[in-house]
């Protein structure tokens, strides 16, 4: 009788290990990463005063993503309007996220691609397609691999399948997920992480069908993304509610962090957003809960620690480490002076106007 | 009267009878030709075939020397198994002033190789297995069985075990990673472990790279550093770059940057007397100077090594292995991107120095030859250049100066890069027709045409030289094929963005003929009735 019933217990605790150990095996989560680089494209789309909110945004995002280690040549910001210097900013250069002034968003080293006029629906396709005139210069061009985490966000105003570009044109969620499939084709990306945040931005991701795409969605299709607060110096909303708690969530992010992306998908629940916050995981065959933060938002390389060097011969002549006294001085100045004469200056080869075959 | 009505009406008819006509047999061929967009014919159905081709390599493997009859076909049922690659196994005796050389006993092995490599010219791509003679110059052997000679030679020993000697083969043929990953071409999170590490550091094949070597002095007025970049440069990278050239262009730069440092936070160690740095602090580390680094203007993939001098205050600075062991070589390797390595220099002699002399700068030179080794094998794991474990059975001949690369090396670097590309390609112009058919009004104009045909072109040369072994011809025509491809997939007049879809062809065409045909149609009914009713009473009349 003791017997049945220890054999009982052993069973019953056995059962869900077993399960489990079937569940890791079917389903289907890839772990570990397999990103090599980092990239970040962020895209406001709208100008004029009163939509300051969206530079906020974007540039709020753009300090995260620096702050978290991507390189500004691996960042490219299109942003539509110069807030900062706007004649109606009360505090120039500067652009806040909050109206108590508590994070200078702008900062001291913002690095914009793509500025003004020059945000428009092609310039934004043709980046991500790779398809660009042969003299854009190399911080305007997505120079992804296979190995590139790309996180996009865009924001401004949006509706039902389309976002509104600088008041005069819209992309629509047909021709984006059509980019992502070039992309796609091309191996230009291994991940992208696609933040959107506008009114009726679930709408945006629905036509996606390219592999290894997490959308988040600041609001369903029908909802509007509500603004945060009114700087009265300022005179209009400052920031978007989605972004100022992202951001909030960001900036308790280090870059050695182990916060996970499941954790920024709750980043905004229903009682703050007031929108409920859409998210579109079919496409992303990751465990969310798996994936951390800083595989999107920040830059750790990988590193292999050499354990020997090749056994070269040694060529030609000077070899050890050296450091001379006052000798040196003397003699380095020489050879300066007759490197200086045998050294003809010359312009440098800067024009790439033809297609190098 | 009536035929007054008549006769309006016989009038209205042939009115909308003619307007009818012009709509159909003038309207419709001017709508048709004033809206046909120029598309340059492209071989679909070639690449079609071409991609669908099974592609191989073939290489030639040379056995000379007296062997038993069955090595040969043992060795060729060993080979078999590489996918990738077949091979054609020739047998033949030596010749005479082959069998001088090999039976002369005071020699090297490195003479012998150097030698026997001039007298059996073996082909590009080719490699040759020269068995040695029982009992002859045992020691030449050095007591394993299986060398591998600087050019294209293996030398082996009659009772070598075949499947070793197999296993070399494969090894020097193709790495055998790369060889699996080309033949089944998935994407990196798919591959498994080994695999996924390897594709995740070697480089994208491309066909040319930047290299930039960067010297960092974070304290220029402390530490003035004499090193001649140009002639390290010359000396030891030229030899290794003018052999890539036939595989991959390579163009090296350097340049010095002063006032950065790598901001990390190293550790006093009492026990090793230096500042440890942990491995942990290694991957932020270039985040914050990669943008220092590198040109603006060139969009080629670019590999970077960076020779770090640090800080006074940090000096001297040796990174940490995860056990807590300092690492020899004070350098590591950041995947896709280059290395870094850390120069240390001399302690300062503090004892007969004055506070004036201390304040001056010194001047130190770098071991170049330590520099340029370490930046070699960052190269040569990025690229990355096959090598071979040595054992006690299987050694390899060192490479002498100037060479650094054995002929092999490159031949299994090129064999690897072209397999990659014609993946590449295939890719490419797969996605490109597919492009084409969706947007049937894209224009496709003379330049992408020339260059879809002349890739397809080169494409299927590349896969039938590659067939047929010829390992240089085939690297040229990938080469060229990859460059047009790439030219005519990424050409700014491709991007579907600038035409309408066909399901957006309904929405333009029919406001424009909509209000034009629905008069015409329904003056149409009014014709036939017409019509109708004359031929009624014709036959009444009748």
């Amino acid at each position: 009788m003791k017997l049945y019933y220890y054999l009982c217990l052993l069973l019953v605790c056995c059962l869900p290990i077993s399960i489990t150990a079937r569940d890791d095996g079917t389903s289907g989560y890839v772990k570990g990463k397999t990103h090599t680089n980092n990239w970040a494209v962020l895209v406001d789309t709208s100008r004029f005063w009163f939509n300051y909110r969206h530079v906020a945004n974007v540039l709020s995002m753009y300090r995260s993503v620096k702050r978290l280690g991507i390189p500004d040549s691996q960042i490219i910001l299109m942003v539509a309007d110069d807030m900062a210097c706007n004649p109606r900013n009360p505090r120039p250069a500067t652009v806040f996220n909050n109206a108590h002034q508590h994070i200078n968003v702008y900062g001291e080293d913002v690095e914009v691609d793509y500025r003004g006029y020059e945000v428009t629906v092609e310039n934004f396709v043709r980046l991500l397609t790779g398809r660009l005139a042969p003299s854009t210069p190399r911080s305007k061009r997505l120079l992804t691999d296979d190995g590139s985490n790309i996180l996009i966000y865009m924001t401004g105003h949006g509706g039902d399948g389309f976002l509104k570009f600088q008041d005069s044109e819209e992309i629509t969620n047909v021709e984006l997920a059509d980019a992502f499939e070039q992309m796609w084709q091309k191996k230009r990306y291994n991940e992208i992480l696609f933040i959107i945040d506008t009114c009726q931005a679930a709408s945006m991701y629905e036509h996606f069908y390219s592999p290894n795409i997490l959308a988040i969605a600041s609001s369903l299709v029908g909802e509007d993304s509500l603004s945060h607060h009114v700087d009265p110096a300022i005179g209009v909303y400052i920031i978007d509610r989605f972004t100022y708690y992202a951001l909030e969530f960001l900036e308790r992010v280090t870059p050695d962090s182990t916060k996970t992306l499941a954790e920024f998908l709750q980043v905004c629940p229903k009682r703050v957003c007031i929108s409920t916050v859409g998210v579109r995981q079919d496409l992303y065959k990751r465990d969310p809960k798996t994936v951390l933060v800083s595989e999107f938002f920040g830059s750790v390389r990988s590193v292999e620690l050499t354990e020997r060097i090749l056994d070269i011969p040694k060529c030609g002549g000077k070899g050890k480490v050296a450091f001379n006294d006052s000798q040196g001085e003397a003699s380095t100045k020489e050879n300066v002076k007759k490197s200086l004469q045998r050294k003809k200056l010359v312009y440098a080869n800067q024009l790439p106007i033809s297609y190098t075959k | 009267m009536k035929k007054e009505g008549e006769g309006e009406d016989r009038e209205g008819a042939l009115a909308a009878a003619g307007f009818a006509v012009v709509l159909v047999l003038v309207g419709l061929p001017v709508w048709w030709y004033t809206t046909t967009v120029y598309r340059a014919t492209l071989p679909y159905a070639t690449i079609e075939q071409l991609s669908h081709q099974l592609r191989h390599h073939t290489v030639g493997l040379d056995v000379v020397g007296q062997v038993r009859a069955s090595f040969k076909d043992d060795l060729e049922t060993k080979l078999e198994s590489m996918q990738s690659v077949k091979f054609l196994l020739t047998h033949r005796l030596p010749t005479r002033e082959e069998q001088t050389l090999l039976k002369s006993t005071h020699q090297s092995l490195s003479d012998l190789d150097l030698n026997l490599s001039n007298k059996i010219h073996v082909a590009n791509g080719n490699l040759a297995v020269v068995v040695m003679e029982e009992g002859n110059n045992n020691n030449i052997m050095d007591n394993s069985s299986v060398i591998v000679g600087r050019q294209r030679i293996i030398f082996v020993t009659p009772n070598a075990d075949l499947g070793v000697l197999a296993s070399v083969v494969r090894g020097m043929v193709m790495d055998v990673l790369a060889s699996k990953r080309a033949h089944v071409a998935r994407p990196l999170h798919q591959l498994p472990g080994q695999h996924k590490q390897e594709a995740m550091r070697q480089v994208p094949t491309e066909p040319g790279y930047d290299v930039t070597l960067t010297l960092m002095v974070p304290e220029p007025h402390r530490t003035k550093v004499n090193w001649d970049a140009k002639a390290a440069v010359d000396e030891y990278l030229g030899p290794v770059v003018r052999q890539l050239e036939s595989v991959a262009v390579v163009s090296v730069r350097s340049q010095v940057l002063y006032m950065t440092g790598l901001s990390v936070t190293p550790e006093w160690s009492p026990h090793h007397q230096h500042y440890a740095l942990p491995h942990h602090q290694l991957p932020l580390t270039i985040n914050a100077i990669e943008a220092k680094l590198g040109s603006f203007v060139w969009t080629r993939p670019s590999l970077h090594f960076v020779v770090y001098v640090p800080r006074e205050n940090q000096m001297p600075l040796v990174i940490h292995s995860p056990d807590g062991t300092p690492l020899t070589t004070n350098s590591f390797l950041v995947p896709r991107w280059g290395g870094v390595m850390i120069h240390n220099v001399p302690p300062v002699d503090n004892t007969n120095t004055t506070t004036t002399a201390a304040m001056s700068p010194r001047y130190l030179t770098l071991d170049s030859h330590w520099v340029m080794s370490t930046v070699i094998t960052h190269l040569h794991h990025l690229l990355p250049i096959p090598t071979l474990k040595e054992t006690p059975e299987v050694k390899l001949l060192a490479p002498t100066s100037p060479y650094q690369l054995t002929e092999w090396q490159v031949d299994a670097l090129a064999r690897a890069r072209v397999s990659a590309y014609l993946a590449n390609i295939r890719t490419t112009l797969q996605s490109l027709c597919e492009l084409v058919g969706e947007i049937s009004n894209m224009v496709i104009s003379d330049e992408v045409g020339g260059w879809v045909w002349g890739a397809v072109e080169e494409w299927g040369e590349c896969g039938h030289a590659a067939r047929e072994g010829r390992l240089q011809e085939a690297t040229l025509y990938c080469t060229r094929s990859f460059t047009q491809a790439d030219a005519a997939f990424f050409h700014p007049s491709m991007l579907a963005l600038l035409y309408f879809p066909d399901n957006q062809k309904y929405a333009i065409y029919v406001p424009l003929f909509l209000p034009v045909s629905i008069p015409v149609l329904l003056s149409l009914k009014m014709v036939f009735s017409l019509f109708k009713k004359g031929l009624k009473s014709k036959v009444k009349e009748d």
